[in-house]
């Protein structure tokens, strides 16, 4: 099949993040402003009073459905777990072709690592499809894995270097020369579980010809590396065993992670891949999974990746993230109600909170730190004010029931991952918050300025 | 993972019980509003108003704790204003009570107790303590709420190491800090039960250490909370536990027979229940017996005219309620249950059980005891105290001093003449209230009115008054003092006379 790495944003421009505004974002977002401009011009504690309260309301309602949350993912078999028996049913030969294709660029250092973890996988190889995403211009890596000797199940596919030089085209040209019934991604310093492959395969049985994707649990192998890869692990132990096993027992939209996707190849196909102009490519297409009628599920199983360890690095990786949130939000969000129409409200209630809320909370916490510190400071009456009686509660009880649930399900996610010397750091995640708002608005900043820039994440640093 | 059909029948339990609790209260069974429930919905309309006072009677008293005013704002937000308070202070207890009910009900299925553990549910609803609670809008509805999670989630946690119990124990008992000082007592002596009964497993070291971290971080983080809350609004973080050494002032009560009724009961039921579950030919009296137990139980509640509890006993109620309603649960599993009676659980429920039921006994056997919530009884209206303030003068503004002011001004709209104060200071309300004829309204020195701040900062005034402060009459205890205002306004004028010139 020829590739087309681009054929989301040539065949449905309006589902790519290409264009980062329509027509009509456009004019809404200049009314959005030009009303807020006049509100704050003409009755400007008014339009502050409220603007705080609709942000408090946010904030309640984005606390209580992030306990909801974890309410769902701590009440056991969340997400789909095949256990030994099963495994052990499963003939060699009743095993359908794997596609593995693994995006690298300037990775020449973790080849190694990556063929290790490989060839741990507990599959047949004569089943097994791995292909090597290199990008042509990347000599470094070309050269390194000239130099080993790939095993026969293991083959290089070249990228030849056009705009956008994005990991989502890379995977599209894979998807296309791909021969496995199912495809899963992984990243170069991946290290999934050896029986992932299988379990998978096991959970696409169990589940219904609907479920097109099978999200794995993501976790670092070097958390105690330094304090940044203890908060990062104990923010991916919550996120991943804490929060998506509860979405995905809604059977609702989830936000994949950027590798350990496993999909039938042929539905993937059929989404037209990924969007090549997206930088969270993935939670894109976990959107457009649910938009299209299929579904996701978790998995239990693990991969093991390395948590960014230096702070620089961490915040061009979280300003990705953040930003591929923005592209993604406003690319469901065009044509007015038609996502509310294609997926029904709750789920499109699921979509604005896990999307749009977690890039608002972002956002938003600094100026509501600032605003906590300036009462705290001078206890002034004016900013007392924006906060009226009921508005008050709700923001108390944000401020401290809201922050401590945060924290203590950070905290529950290291014990539950029995990262039990984690615990303790959980209580000063708050900090590892402030790094995350700064990326948010370095985030907003880059989506203005330069929207389809791929900050790598450099990975050895451990 | 809970089945729709488990979450719809818990829903259908809890709309049940919320709806019935509320018919038994529309009747009038139950009682009149609980005098502590009639304060805490004033409490929450001051908070809802962003009164000072509103903040400073939320954190400012061990006795009146910041979360049962909290969880009562969202009620007095639908109903607002005195009229509301009787509705929405019943609504309180039935959503409480019903929510109990509920969460009873998915113990009984988790447990996989059968038809005995549910039948076990439907009489501890018909206790005396939990329908006097749950239709007079008493906090203790709420406590019983989550007391019971707290020992589900120890339990659950102790014999099936399942981490969503183990938040339900941890926050619960966070939430229990905040709502009763009794509760946060009994939820520090589960966690010692916790740490020994971990200490014997032999669980590493580190996970030790982290669950002992897990389990006290929500309790200490509450309490920190609070005293936070004395220091930005009292201005010192202890501001709250001033006062605890006037505890020792006796004040009559009268022993709850009703309460020691359903202890009785519940005592009854636990062989019987176990009579059920195995079968026995002498289960169907044992049934028979229950019934009429429960019909006793609902009699009492009818006849109705019981005393106020005492916090202290109300508090060891609320802590003993839900370990027999647990316990009874526990035992009334199947022995085939995987989470039947592990090492150390039969301890920890006698420990559990035993403590505060000796509290309780020994509390209701003292009849001389403090009552930090005895508010004097008094009806501004019916006692013509209303009309004699109004009538005397044009624009008469009423300071009513401590936490009993609220219960006083929960009958009836009285404002603007009459206002609520928790720190009573001169100068400031001849500063505030300047041009108004000026009365403080002082309840008697007993119970838990002796515990306010006008009688620990002017411990004479309620007897003797002072200079700027005229004895004018007496109501049912209460005594009005009419604030003597200078001519002009002048500078530093103090409670106590001036000292005279050597």
């Amino acid at each position: 099949m020829e590739a087309d790495p681009l054929a989301l944003s040539r065949q449905h421009p309006e589902w790519s993040a290409g264009q980062t505004l329509s027509g009509g974002q456009q004019l809404a977002l200049a009314m959005l402003l030009l009303a807020g401009l006049a509100a704050l011009w003409f009755a400007p504690w008014t339009a502050a009073a409220a603007a705080v309260a609709l942000a408090t309301l946010f904030y309640l309602v984005f606390t209580l459905y992030k306990l909801y949350l974890l309410r769902l993912s701590v009440s056991g078999s969340a997400a789909l777990a095949p256990g030994p028996e099963e495994l052990a049913a499963l003939r060699p030969d009743d095993l359908p072709h794997y596609s593995i294709m693994v995006p690298m660029y300037h990775e020449a250092a973790s080849l190694p690592h990556l063929l290790r973890a490989l060839r741990a996988l507990d599959y047949p190889r004569e089943k097994l499809d791995v292909q090597l995403l290199l990008e042509e211009d990347d000599a470094e890596t070309r050269t390194a894995a000239a130099a080993l000797d790939l095993p026969p199940w293991c083959r290089i596919t070249l990228i030849p270097p056009s705009h956008p030089r994005t990991k989502p085209k890379a995977c599209n040209i894979g998807l296309a020369r791909a021969r496995g019934e199912l495809v899963v991604i992984y990243d170069a310093e991946d290290r999934p579980e050896p029986d992932q492959l299988k379990k998978a395969v096991a959970a696409f049985r169990q589940v219904g010809p609907e479920v097109v994707c099978l999200q794995g649990k993501l976790n670092f192998y070097n958390p105690r590396h330094n304090l940044l890869t203890r908060w990062f692990t104990a923010e991916y132990s919550a996120w991943f065993d804490l929060s998506l096993p509860g979405l995905s027992q809604l059977r609702t939209v989830i936000p994949l992670g950027g590798t350990s996707n496993h999909f039938r190849t042929a539905v993937l196909r059929d989404l037209l891949g990924w969007d090549a102009w997206n930088v969270t490519e993935d939670c894109d297409l976990g959107v457009r999974i649910l938009r299209r009628g299929y579904a996701t599920r978790m998995i239990e199983t693990t991969t093991w990746e390395e948590a960014c360890s230096s702070l620089p690095f961490w915040i061009r990786q979280r300003t990705r993230w953040l930003k591929g949130y923005m592209q993604t939000y406003l690319v469901h969000t065009r044509g007015f109600g038609r996502l509310t129409r294609e997926i029904g409200l709750v789920h499109a209630l699921h979509f604005h909170l896990l999307i749009g809320g977690v890039i608002a909370c972002f956002l938003l916490n600094p100026v509501f730190w600032i605003l906590v510190g300036l009462w705290f400071a001078f206890r002034s009456e004016i900013l007392a004010s924006l906060f009226a009686g009921p508005i008050f509660a709700m923001g108390a009880f944000c401020l401290f029931a809201g922050n401590f649930t945060f924290v203590y399900a950070a905290a529950l996610g290291c014990f539950h991952r029995k990262y039990f010397d984690l615990v303790k750091y959980t209580l000063i995640t708050p900090v590892y918050w402030v790094m995350m708002s700064l990326a948010g608005w370095r985030a907003l900043f880059q989506l203005i300025t330069n929207p389809f820039t791929w900050e790598k994440t450099r990975h050895g640093l451990s | 993972m809970d089945s729709p059909r488990t979450w719809g029948w818990t829903l259908l339990v809890f709309a049940a019980g919320t709806a019935l609790l509320l018919l038994v209260a529309a009747t009038g069974l139950g009682g009149p509003v609980a005098a502590e429930a009639g304060s805490g919905e004033v409490v929450a309309r001051e908070l809802l108003r962003a009164s000072s006072t509103g903040r400073q009677a939320l954190v400012s008293s061990l006795w009146w704790p910041p979360l049962p005013a909290l969880l009562r704002t969202p009620l007095a937000a639908l109903r607002p204003g005195p009229d509301g308070t009787a509705v929405s202070a019943r609504l309180f207890g039935a959503l409480w009570g019903g929510g109990l009910l509920a969460l009873l009900y998915r113990m009984a299925r988790r447990w996989d107790t059968g038809r005995a553990g549910l039948l076990l549910v439907g009489l501890l609803a018909l206790s005396p303590v939990f329908l006097r609670a749950a239709t007079r809008g008493a906090t203790a509805s709420a406590l019983l709420f989550l007391a019971v999670l707290v020992l589900y989630g120890l339990i659950d946690w102790i014999t099936l190491r399942d981490l969503r119990a183990l938040s339900y124990f941890t926050i619960g008992g966070g939430l229990l800090v905040l709502a009763s000082p009794g509760l946060a007592l009994w939820f520090v002596g589960l966690l010692l039960v916790l740490g020994l009964l971990e200490h014997a497993r032999p669980t590493p070291a580190a996970e030790r250490r982290a669950l002992i971290l897990l389990a006290f971080a929500p309790a200490l983080y509450a309490a920190g909370l609070w005293l936070l809350g004395n220091w930005l609004i009292m201005g010192d973080a202890l501001y709250l536990l001033r006062g605890i050494g006037r505890l020792g002032r006796p004040a009559p009560i009268q022993p709850d027979l009703h309460t020691a009724g359903m202890f009785a009961l519940l005592l009854g039921l636990a062989p019987a229940v176990l009579l059920l579950r195995r079968g026995r030919p002498r289960a169907l009296p044992a049934a028979l017996g229950l019934a009429a137990l429960a019909a006793w139980a609902a009699a009492s509640v009818i006849r109705g005219g019981a005393a106020e509890l005492t916090p202290a006993a109300r508090d060891a109620l609320a802590a003993w309620w839900p370990v027999a309603a647990v316990g009874l649960l526990a035992a009334a599993r199947p022995p085939r249950s995987p989470a039947i009676r592990p090492v150390g659980l039969a301890p920890l429920l006698a420990a559990a059980t035993l403590v505060p039921a000796f509290g309780w006994f020994h509390h209701a056997a003292r009849t001389q005891a403090p009552d930090p919530y005895a508010a004097p009884a008094l009806h501004l209206r019916d006692s013509g105290l209303y009309d004699y303030v109004r009538d005397g003068a044009t624009w008469p503004k009423v300071l009513v001093c401590g936490f009993a002011a609220f219960d006083l001004l929960s009958t009836g709209d009285y404002a603007p003449a009459f206002v609520p104060e928790l720190d009573f200071d001169l100068d400031t309300a001849l500063e505030v209230y300047g041009g108004h004829r000026l009365y403080v309204m002082i309840p008697p020195p007993r119970g838990g009115a002796a515990l306010d701040s006008i009688h620990r900062k002017h411990p004479d005034l309620y007897h003797h008054g002072t200079p700027a402060l005229i004895f004018d009459s007496e109501w049912q205890g209460w005594r009005l003092f009419e604030i003597i205002q200078p001519p002009r306004p002048q500078e530093g004028r103090t409670l106590s006379p001036e000292p005279s010139p050597p």
